[in-house]
């Protein structure tokens, strides 16, 4: 009698290759996504005028969680926390300064949420690099700079259009996660070699989007 | 205004990974340019976009609690300089003010040659050296070329070599490559240059320029 050999035909041997690349929405039209922001827009209204501590929390539960992987994949372990903390005071103290007509939510969320990196990186910097000679107090006085930016999604961001998800990818990993070309090739499971040509190609695209003369 | 900053400059600058004397020169530059407002306002757009794609870390509803204590007492405007939008620290914003204000006298003055000033500018970055260059009506700048790359805000005036005129608001980028001879406009011309490595004169005079740029 011949013993048959059996053949696992239910298992899975090799590693299922999960779906965990990211892919970056760009502002789309999509109905859920405008009720979804026009909610944000609600939601910092709420916070600017009622002071809705509900809002407020509403917005946290949302955003804090992002924030805080956002400075976690910056390699601020320490300080991801504190550092959300600080974006939140400031959403609180600057809501009101807030304007539908030129940003998204999630954009002026995200200056904010730089903006307290640049801060924090700068402040190190400066430790690190000398210890006599610290820079001259000046005074800081209150003018509000206005940029008088239209809120206008053409352009740059049509440009962004015409990309592909992985150019997509690679301009988020490299230059908006912070990532080193090592990293971003691992995490979007290519060669470094594809992830430096997929960053000029995209560079390519977006600069003759750009008009103008550059040198 | 016809010069301005390259897409990966202005990539850098709107997600705040660029040098600080470079994003100094490039926030003098957005804050006048209408075009640049329009990118760096799309490129942040890509950015709050990249914000909302990040998987979520869980956090502490403590934390929350803790964030409710914090607001009382917390001033009703946050402790901000000017210029509050630009991605720059603000350590570096009393500089930019003070440079778009064009308050040049507060800068110590050295004179490189009878039409040529410079002034250097302590930003404490660790990559880039700032220095303020004031020309003469029509002075001719030394036949010089860049070891490494040369940023050039225009403050104020012009310059033009044989590529092009450059004039107030420009962000003029040169490399390695640019061996030049510019001269100043007839209103003379002050700039605002980043370099990576000291500027390297290759004229007449050379030696001394050289060494007075030391």
């Amino acid at each position: 009698m011949q013993v048959q050999r059996q053949v696992p035909d239910n298992l899975v041997y090799w590693p299922v290759s999960g779906n965990n690349k990211i892919l970056v929405r760009m502002p789309n039209h999509s109905p859920h996504s405008e009720h979804q922001e026009n909610a944000w827009e609600t939601h910092l209204q709420a916070i600017a005028v009622e002071r809705s501590k509900h809002a407020y929390k509403a917005l946290y539960l949302h955003f804090a969680p992002k924030i805080k992987s956002f400075y976690l994949q910056q390699g601020m372990r320490t300080n991801a926390e504190e550092l959300t903390h600080e974006v939140f005071l400031k959403i609180w103290q600057k809501a009101h300064s807030y304007q539908p007509s030129k940003a998204k939510v999630s954009t002026w969320i995200f200056t904010i949420v730089r903006n307290l990196r640049i801060d924090y990186l700068r402040k190190k910097q400066i430790t690190e690099l000398s210890d006599e000679s610290a820079p001259e107090a000046q005074d800081e006085t209150n003018y509000s700079d206005e940029l008088h930016t239209q809120r206008n999604e053409a352009r740059l961001l049509e440009a962004f259009s015409t990309l592909d998800d992985e150019q997509k990818n690679v301009l988020q990993k490299v230059y908006f996660e912070d990532k080193s070309h090592q990293i971003a090739a691992r995490e979007l499971e290519m060669t470094p070699g594809v992830v430096k040509s997929r960053i000029r190609s995209a560079l390519k695209i977006l600069r003759s989007h750009m008009g103008g003369s550059q040198l | 205004m016809n010069f301005h900053p390259d897409i990966e400059l202005l990539l850098k600058y709107s997600s705040g990974q660029l040098a600080p004397a470079l994003s100094v020169a490039i926030s003098l530059h957005h804050q006048t340019c209408k075009q640049c407002q329009q990118r760096v306002a799309d490129l942040e757009t890509f950015g709050g976009s990249a914000l909302e794609t990040l998987p979520n870390i869980s956090v502490d509803l403590s934390d929350f609690d803790r964030l409710l204590v914090d607001l009382d007492g917390l001033p009703e405007e946050p402790n901000d300089s000017e210029f509050t939008d630009l991605p720059v620290a603000n350590i570096d914003k009393p500089l930019i003010k003070q440079l778009s204000e064009q308050q040049f006298s507060g800068f110590k003055w050295q004179r490189l040659s009878y039409n040529i000033w410079r002034a250097n500018v302590q930003m404490q970055d660790p990559v880039y050296s700032v220095e303020l260059l004031k020309f003469s009506p029509k002075a001719k700048i030394p036949q010089h070329t860049h070891i490494g790359k040369e940023f050039t805000y225009v403050l104020q005036g012009t310059f033009s070599d044989h590529v092009a005129e450059y004039r107030q608001g420009d962000f003029v980028t040169q490399d390695k490559h640019n061996n030049h001879q510019p001269k100043a406009g007839k209103d003379g011309c002050i700039c605002l240059a980043i370099t990576d490595s000291p500027i390297k004169f290759t004229g007449r005079f050379s030696s001394l320029l050289n060494w007075l740029n030391r």
